[in-house]
């Protein structure tokens, strides 16, 4: 990563990749299972940022909050210092769409999900970053789902040129972001055989737009979801063979 | 084969994947075990009566997975085994669990399970006769037959319309748990067996493996069943019964074993149980150091073996 300068006012020079083209992911890792009390948890790493996702449930929860047909889903946001707060909260309400999406609720009356999120490194991207570690926190506590997810940022620079997967110079210099979540689609239901790839999921948009450039960003966005969905589908069957006996 | 240097730090992770790769190199040419992950479609090769067991749905006449596992096929039925999941009840099994709460006339039991299970006062067996009424006063005794925080043997007994579990101790094997060692495992780890009231003479303890990963470890006492406290007879009393130190001793390797196999993912069978203590008297290894890199070493020499000889 190039040595920044810190954040402030877009410049040319700042928002210029060194180690990277504009269409080029960050490096991904994902561990999973690193908390012994969560049925489930996930490690998410993006270049620099770094988020931790664990799952409890699905299991009891008050009478107050239960719902008598579905599994309730809740989300907490917790950033790396200070208290959780607008911001926050409006990752958790996009996460636990997904979630709800994704998940068969029905499965699981009167019972409640609760997903929490740690941030442990923040360089641009953390709310992709943690609907990732969600995704794979998900399949690490064994949720029975319709279909897994995986999400990719892009941002539109100043200059009308587009990058994917921005670093937090990049996000802070950024004109307009635009956060998408895709499915993992390898057979969605609704799908017909002629539109077989990722179908978007959910979308998050940050500043102002012309309607093509948000076009652009958000068909960028579901091809580079196609590349990390093979990521995440190689993690994940990694960590099954061998060890499902 | 296990390059770990002795001495290193216990890593379970590496262990666990150490274990793996050991284990891949005994299933030889034998077809490998098909993973698959959410959202694949599971091959049916072509044949229209399949039957959809857990963890699949079928999407366009289409057999997916809905969670990320081994792909399990009994006859017709089709079904996906997850590494680790919350325990889901079966009829009849046999669990571990601990009291919550008493609310009117039942127990709710923390079984691990999606949702607390219910054992109701009429499950139970109540001092002085199996046949008696359950009067209000029964009701309000309740305290004296289980308190919140008890451990206590069980078995499933029947299901409620939303999934919920309903439980019965009427058996003298079960009820409440003491004079032991608790070992908690991932339930995928426990399969069901004949037995699960288990005497390992040979070791000097009595063992009852939940099927919800809970496994209770207790000194043995011979000619009983296994289940310490027999609540027809007398009332419940608090005195601990007396172990010595050898008998203690014996209950926690038999424990520190379970918790060994747990960490590195091998089914819990009494052979699984009997070979890791054994092992580790024959090596003379203390106590403490059977979690340690060293002894997990020759826990997965010693599956790799048994795995080779089936």
């Amino acid at each position: 990563m190039q040595p920044t300068a810190g954040p402030g006012p877009s410049s040319e020079a700042l928002a210029k990749r060194s180690d990277r083209t504009e269409l080029q992911l960050r490096v991904l890792t994902c561990e999973r299972s690193l908390l012994h009390r969560a049925d489930g948890s996930a490690k998410w790493s993006q270049g620099q940022t770094s988020v931790l996702a664990a799952i409890y449930g699905p299991r009891l929860t008050f009478a107050k909050k239960e719902h008598p047909e579905t599994c309730v889903v809740e989300v907490l946001v917790r950033p790396k210092t200070r208290l959780p707060g607008p911001t926050e909260r409006q990752t958790e309400s996009l996460i636990r769409q997904c979630v709800e999406g994704v998940v068969l609720t029905a499965m699981h009356p009167r019972t409640a999900i609760l997903v929490v999120i740690q941030v442990v490194q923040n360089d641009g991207c953390v709310m992709a970053c943690a609907l990732n570690a969600v995704a794979a926190a998900l399949v690490d506590a064994g949720i029975p789902m319709h279909q897994n997810f995986v999400s990719v940022t892009s941002a539109l620079m100043p200059g009308a040129s587009v990058v994917i997967d921005p670093d937090l110079a990049e996000e802070q210099a950024a004109e307009a972001l635009v956060c998408s979540a895709c499915t993992t689609c390898r057979s969605w239901p609704e799908a017909s055989a002629a539109q077989k790839g990722p179908a978007v999921l959910a979308v998050y948009t940050r500043g102002a737009m012309p309607v093509e450039d948000y076009l652009t960003l958000v068909e960028l966005n579901r091809q580079g979801c196609e590349r990390v969905a093979q990521f995440s589908v190689m993690a994940a069957e990694k960590s099954l063979v061998g060890k499902s006996r | 084969m296990l390059s770990l240097a002795s001495g290193s730090v216990f890593d379970s992770a590496d262990l666990v994947a150490v274990a793996a790769s050991s284990f891949d190199q005994t299933s030889g040419g034998a077809p490998e075990t098909p993973v698959v992950c959410v959202g694949d479609t599971i091959a049916t090769d072509g044949q229209e009566g399949f039957l959809r067991g857990h963890g699949t749905q079928i999407v366009d006449g289409e057999l997916v997975a809905t969670v990320s596992g081994a792909v399990e096929r009994i006859n017709k039925l089709v079904s996906v085994r997850t590494l680790k999941s919350r325990y889901t009840a079966e009829l009849g099994d046999v669990l571990v669990g601990r009291v919550r709460e008493i609310s009117g006339k039942r127990w709710k039991v923390d079984i691990n399970g999606r949702q607390e299970a219910v054992l109701q006062l009429s499950a139970v067996n109540l001092p002085g006769g199996i046949q008696r009424r359950r009067t209000a006063e029964d009701e309000l005794n309740m305290r004296s037959v289980f308190q919140e925080g008890d451990l206590i043997s069980t078995e499933v007994q029947s299901f409620f319309a939303d999934g919920s579990v309903a439980l019965h101790t009427r058996s003298t094997k079960y009820g409440k748990l003491k004079g032991g060692q608790l070992v908690t495992v991932a339930c995928s780890l426990i399969r069901r067996q004949k037995q699960h009231f288990i005497p390992l003479e040979s070791l000097g303890v009595d063992v009852i493996l939940g099927c919800n990963g809970l496994v209770w470890v207790t000194p043995h006492v011979a000619g009983a069943p296994a289940a310490a406290a027999d609540q027809t007879s007398e009332p419940d009393t608090d005195v601990e019964p007396s172990v010595s130190a050898k008998q203690r001793a014996a209950v926690c390797r038999t424990a520190n074993a379970l918790r060994a196999l747990g960490a590195l993912g091998i089914s819990i069978t009494p052979a699984t149980i009997e070979d890791t203590c054994k092992a580790s008297i024959d090596a003379g290894v203390q106590l403490h150091a059977m979690l340690e890199g060293p002894f997990l070493e020759v826990i997965i020499s010693q599956e790799t073996q048994r795995r080779q000889r089936q």
